[in-house]
């Protein structure tokens, strides 16, 4: 029964993982832009999140509107930073120096805004604790599974067969054929940071509500995401979903049987090691990739 | 007022040291990394370990034993990770950031867990006591010039001009004979070298070594200084340390917020991207370039003219 309890909050704490990937790597896998501002962007939309939720607001709402400034600031980022460097034609290196600085000024900016001090969360009936069989969850960590699923599912369909998916794979593959064919990169890439910068937000804030908001909880955020989508095969989805799981369960595992204080820094090194094994990732085939 | 001066010019000295070498790996090997911070603390914990249990205080025997743990780290990390590129490598200097710093935090019986080490006797080198600031300024200087004397003669040689080849065209140099692989993996450990030694200096100085003063916000103020300087020089570096290594210090001093150091690094990254991708050495290099251009310019033209003459 312990095993299966390890596996379930493994599987919660992979999801949360998994949305992060999710976002980041709909972001990378399209653009090949190293979004290293990806956390500390979302961290702005969760701040604001919870300091309305602490002043009374329903946290229902708070989050719907959190979700909006998410996809906004997602969008922003591109239109600002992103795409002015790429037209001013700055290589790979200039342009993920920037993302670094835009990390580093919200890193900076929000403690001196919200101060250092972590904010909680009043969430007593998302949190408690029901029994199913003899394992414990709470509304929320069926919520995080769920988001996970249904969001990855969701963003696969929508690659696969809509129309705006299939101009994302056409830009993906071949710019220039794109802009021929009529395709509004700017437009569409623009989107591809509002939607990753909202599903980064789901998982962030699902993260948050069940621990609390720290103004370092990016960094951590952006380099598991990042991790995540590296290990798993940058571009594919079911790559990343798999690694996110693992990660999930091995970390709960260790977390148990050896200590939390260790856990992150045997996963880190698994991950080091699983880059040198496989430098491209767990799903580099051409044809299992979705973007 | 003398004494905050000569603390300024420890610090810048200190970081300049420690990022000199980070500026062949970033402006020569183009890999960019992100865990500078994390050897140059191994460098400080060399020390406050040595110091703190009276095994020695002699920077002459410290150091050494400092240039070889941060030499061997880099090399046992660089080895393997190095052969990633761009991307993958980032992501990987950062975990290796990350376990090292976690690392020394967990091993609390070496470390002090958080709050680090702290309260050791003052360096020496052979019985000769290093106390007042000047003294740390009389040692610091002829380091410093004895690692930028090195970098420049490692430039000249046949290695670093493979190193100036590989910046430029990778492919010749392989057509050449020369492994870049190689050079890449001594660029590196060169690097983390010359942060051990920069960490051990910087402790004795301070009199602390805390884990959190080397994360990944310490590792992107030195891959700034290197960037906000100019990679290609070595005496961007420098200019980027006297900018930055001091910024917390001065900050203090005029009381205002220490999250401004931050605020400044972010902005100086984002200037950085936009204005100027060669740095503030890259302004004065292009400057004179310019300059020289319309001499020659000049010469032309005088020398068309004294042909139409005759």
């Amino acid at each position: 029964m312990r095993y299966l309890q390890i596996l379930v909050n493994g599987l919660v704490t992979g999801s949360i993982y998994g949305l992060a990937a999710l976002g980041f790597n709909l972001i990378y896998g399209t653009t090949k832009i190293f979004h290293v501002a990806y956390g500390s962007v979302i961290m702005i939309a969760l701040y604001f999140v919870t300091s309305i939720s602490l002043s009374g607001t329903s946290v229902y709402w708070a989050v719907l509107v959190g979700l909006a400034i998410a996809f906004a600031l997602g969008g922003l980022v591109y239109t600002v930073l992103y795409s002015p460097l790429e037209r001013l034609g700055r290589n790979r290196t200039t342009i993920f120096i920037a993302a670094l600085g835009l990390a580093t000024l919200i890193e900076a900016v929000i403690p001196w805004v919200y101060g250092p001090q972590p904010l909680t969360f009043n969430l007593p009936s998302l949190n408690t604790v029901v029994f199913i069989g003899k394992i414990a969850i709470s509304p929320l960590d069926i919520a995080a599974i769920v988001a996970a699923l249904v969001l990855s599912l969701t963003l696969w369909a929508v690659i696969k067969w809509s129309v705006v998916g299939r101009q994302l794979r056409a830009i993906t593959s071949n710019v220039e054929l794109g802009s021929v064919m009529g395709i509004r990169r700017g437009v569409i890439i623009g989107s591809v940071f509002a939607v990753g910068t909202a599903i980064g937000f789901i998982g962030l804030t699902m993260q948050s509500m069940s621990s609390s908001v720290t103004p370092v909880v990016d960094v951590t955020y952006t380099l598991i995401a990042a991790m995540i989508v590296l290990g798993g095969g940058a571009g594919s989805l079911v790559g990343s979903y798999m690694i996110a799981l693992a990660w999930g369960i091995l970390q709960n595992g260790i977390t148990l049987w050896v200590s939390a204080d260790w856990a992150t820094v045997i996963v880190y090194l698994a991950f080091l090691t699983l880059i040198l094994v496989r430098p491209l990732g767990l799903m580099t085939s051409t044809s299992r990739r979705m973007l | 007022m003398t004494y905050i001066i000569q603390t300024i010019v420890i610090y810048s000295l200190t970081y300049s040291i420690a990022v000199l070498g980070l500026s062949f790996v970033v402006g020569y090997a183009q890999i960019f990394v992100l865990s500078q911070a994390a050897i140059f603390g191994v460098g400080s914990f060399t020390y406050a370990v040595l110091a703190g249990r009276n095994i020695t205080t002699d920077l002459l025997l410290v150091i050494p034993i400092a240039m070889v743990i941060g030499g061997a780290m880099s090399l046992v990390t660089g080895l393997p990770l190095l052969r990633l590129g761009g991307d993958y490598y980032i992501v990987a200097s950062l975990a290796f950031q990350y376990v090292i710093v976690q690392g020394l935090v967990n091993w609390t019986s070496l470390s002090g867990g958080p709050p680090g080490l702290f309260a050791f006797p003052s360096p020496t080198i052979l019985g000769w006591s290093i106390s007042s600031n000047m003294d740390f300024i009389y040692v610091l200087v002829p380091i410093l010039i004895l690692a930028l004397g090195s970098l420049l003669w490692v430039r000249r040689m046949p290695y670093g001009r493979a190193l100036v080849a590989m910046a430029d065209d990778e492919v010749a140099l392989a057509a050449g004979g020369v492994k870049a692989d190689a050079l890449r993996v001594s660029v590196f450990v060169l690097a983390g070298i010359l942060a051990a030694v920069a960490g051990v200096l910087f402790t004795s100085f301070l009199d602390v070594a805390s884990p959190g003063d080397y994360g990944i916000t310490e590792s992107i103020l030195m891959i700034t200084m290197v960037l906000v300087g100019g990679a290609r020089s070595l005496i961007g570096p420098f200019i980027g340390a006297v900018i930055l290594a001091s910024l917390p210090y001065w900050l203090n001093l005029v009381h205002w917020s220490v999250y401004m150091t931050g605020v400044i690094t972010g902005v100086l990254l984002l200037l950085v991207a936009f204005f100027l991708p060669d740095g503030v050495a890259g302004i004065a290099n292009s400057s004179i370039r310019r300059l020289a251009r319309s001499r020659s310019k000049v010469r032309l033209i005088s020398a068309e003219q004294s042909a139409g003459d005759t």
